[in-house]
């Protein structure tokens, strides 16, 4: 009277972890008649005991063996279709905004202003030992092969 | 689940290492070292007076004009 119950997840748990091997609770917590009957033959000498009983036991004992436990799944391809799947979508939000919504590019991006660059560029001898001066042939007057 | 963090530790260490070093290696043979050879490839010809009045003569040093 006048007590709170315990909520479930205040109590001791049931975890199935690898560097938990003894978890606080057994896995089953309310055990019907034919289960109640075998712990009470757990109680006897073990050899007594069928390989099926003793498999029981253990699944009342334990939810997943550590083979199951550690079992890979194939979450990792619902994760990257998913990612990709919205990077998609973002790239068709990208193509919408560049055809209705962005106005034009500065006018220093038309052909003739990059080439006027370029060129003054290679008259500054700008990055000549592994840059783009490096890349053109000044003797004649092109672009290296 | 014996020894679980020791193993894994050991070889998390050692691909660390080896990552690392790996890394290393490969920036200095891959990047480094060309670079420095490009380096020292281009100061071996360089005469910077035929580089001056090449710059010169193009118009982009403001107090060297053409004339």
């Amino acid at each position: 009277a006048g007590v709170v119950k315990a909520e479930d997840y205040t109590l001791p748990g049931y975890v199935d972890r690898r560097d938990v091997p003894l978890p606080e609770v057994a896995f089953v917590r309310d055990l019907s008649a034919q289960q109640k009957a075998l712990k009470e033959k757990e109680k006897a000498s073990w050899s007594a005991l069928s390989v099926d009983e003793k498999v029981e036991l253990y699944r009342i004992k334990f939810n997943e063996t550590y083979a199951e436990m550690n079992k890979g799944t194939n979450e990792w391809k619902t994760i990257l279709g998913g990612a990709l799947f919205f990077l998609g979508v973002t790239g068709l939000i990208l193509i919408w905004q560049k055809h209705f919504m962005y106005g034009s590019i500065p006018h220093t991006f038309s052909d003739e202003w990059l080439s006027a660059q370029t060129k003054r560029m290679l008259d500054m001898r700008v990055n000549p030992v592994e840059g783009i001066s490096a890349q053109w042939d000044f003797d004649k007057n092109e672009w290296k092969k | 689940m014996r020894r679980l963090l020791a193993r894994r530790m050991k070889f998390h260490l050692l691909g660390a290492f080896l990552v690392s070093l790996g890394c290393a290696t490969l920036y200095k043979f891959g990047i480094a070292e060309p670079r420095k050879r490009a380096y020292a490839e281009f100061y071996k010809s360089y005469d910077p007076m035929k580089d001056f009045e090449a710059m010169k003569a193009a118009g982009v040093l403001e107090c060297a004009p053409p004339k």
